[in-house]
């Protein structure tokens, strides 16, 4: 599944991008999409077909799965 | 005319290898801004900012990386810190040898206050130093009220290089539940000194003095517990939660408003990165070997006298000297200008500690070794000093 997480600060982002690499994930770093709002501007974007509940921290503020150019809010709130 | 640059207590010179290169770096290849877009370049100086804090946390022994906030200097994160705790009504103590980067801020919110703010100076000795065990104890509990909120002090003197005792005031503190700032402008990068030890909330530190990087960059780390409470000294914008009409609460953004002195990120990133793979104890060694040295030369000159501890266990290689029988000024103004040695005299910024060590109003020259000073430096400037006083 290809997930969207989306933070609180820039900080965030690195932190969050950085932990994602050390554990062997890839990842990309990209604009918010328009369509969606956070703090932060810079969203990561990654694949994982496990439980992705155990990535999420303090520095994201959101999460989304993306199904078919869609975002499905899996974590925080809109 | 040869430089010997003695003037390391007020800024480094040299630089640590690198440091040039790394801030030229920036500005000709990178140049981008953070926080405020996703292209490779702002990426790519976002990952030196993110490395430049968790080196930093890792020097000050701190967990989290984000309760690193970069400021432009230590009297600025002294002012963030000063400003942004204190209150009305409340009581703050702090020591006769600070600089007045405390002083002044404590001064001024005092008179922001109309008075009502509390500032309880302890005294040091004729040695810039407090007493220990019992003696320290008591004198802290005596100034103790049910106000007090802060212990704020210098971990050491920047006049006459004397080490103060942090580990016990930090002790007392927590005691006590106040919270311990701490000014390491003098320590950062010469002593070998495990700051974490310390669970200060707020270590206070600047770029270009000890730690070898560029000036207009420093910093504060701070505890999640004063952070959670402390107002930022500025606002404005942070390239995140732009909708938000406040300064958003995470941290660093909290403390960073605007745009960070990037070119020099990058040279402080290079220069603790200099420090950390040549380890800390070196540079400390090198620099008391030298003092050392100095000071056994300082003792067999007659019309000098040294100010501060003789002690090596108790300061740095900051080293404060009267000449009773010359005019300071004078005796300064030619170990410059004929010897081409850079010293410093005067107050120093610091006129409390100067009236503490009896050396207010005419001051000290003071002389600051770094560990790129060599032992030729040490003779060459004692030769000058005994010159000077022979030719009066």
């Amino acid at each position: 599944m290809e997930y969207l997480a989306l933070f609180y600060t820039t900080h965030g982002s690195i932190k969050f991008k950085k932990k994602l690499i050390n554990i062997g994930m890839e990842v990309e770093v990209l604009p918010v999409p328009r369509r969606l709002s956070s703090g932060c501007g810079v969203a990561v974007k990654f694949f994982s077909d496990q439980d992705v509940s155990s990535l999420i921290d303090q520095t994201v503020e959101k999460l989304y799965r993306i199904t078919q150019s869609e975002y499905q809010l899996v974590y925080g709130s809109e | 005319m040869k430089r010997i640059y003695l003037d390391n207590a007020a800024t480094s010179f040299p630089k640590a290898p690198g440091v040039a290169q790394a801030v030229y770096d920036y500005l000709t290849s990178v140049g981008s801004n953070i926080n405020r877009g996703a292209y490779q370049e702002a990426l790519e100086a976002e990952e030196v900012v993110y490395d430049t804090r968790e080196l930093l946390a890792e020097f000050f022994g701190c967990s989290q990386l984000e309760n690193v906030v970069f400021t432009k200097n230590i009297t600025e994160s002294l002012n963030l810190t000063i400003r942004g705790l204190l209150k009305l009504g409340d009581h703050i103590i702090t020591t006769s040898m600070e600089h007045n980067a405390v002083l002044r801020p404590l001064n001024h919110l005092k008179i922001n206050y109309n008075d009502s703010l509390d500032v309880s100076i302890l005294p040091c000795d004729q040695y810039g130093d407090l007493p220990r065990g019992q003696a320290l104890d008591t004198l802290l509990t005596n100034h103790l009220t049910p106000r007090t909120k802060a212990i704020i002090m210098t971990h050491a003197s920047n006049v006459s290089g004397t080490i103060l005792p942090l580990q016990e005031v930090s002790s007392f503190c927590h005691r006590h539940n106040l919270f311990f700032i701490i000014d390491t402008a003098q320590t950062a990068g010469i002593l070998d000194y495990s700051f974490g030890d310390l669970k200060a909330d707020a270590i206070a530190f600047t770029g270009h003095k000890g730690l070898l990087g560029p000036q207009g960059i420093g910093g504060v780390v701070l505890s999640t517990k004063l952070s959670s409470i402390l107002e930022p000294l500025i606002t404005g914008g942070t390239g995140a939660s732009s909708e938000d009409d406040l300064q958003p609460v995470h941290l660093p953004d909290r403390f960073e408003a605007g745009t960070l002195n990037l070119p020099g990120i990058y040279g402080l990133n290079s220069s603790l990165n200099y420090l950390k793979e040549l380890h800390i104890k070196t540079i400390m060694d090198k620099e008391l070997s030298l003092t050392e040295s100095f000071l056994n030369g300082i003792h067999s000159i007659k019309g000098v006298k040294l100010i501060g501890p003789s002690s090596l266990s108790h300061r740095t290689a900051v080293v404060s000297l009267d000449f009773p029988n010359m005019d300071n000024a004078l005796l300064s103004h030619k170990l410059a200008s004929v010897f081409g040695i850079t010293n410093r005299c005067g107050l120093h910024c610091a006129p409390l500690a100067h009236k503490t060590l009896g050396t207010f109003p005419e001051g000290t020259v003071r002389f600051s070794f770094s560990h790129f000073n060599t032992q030729d430096d040490v003779d060459y400037t004692l030769k000058a000093i005994k010159q000077c006083l022979q030719e009066g």
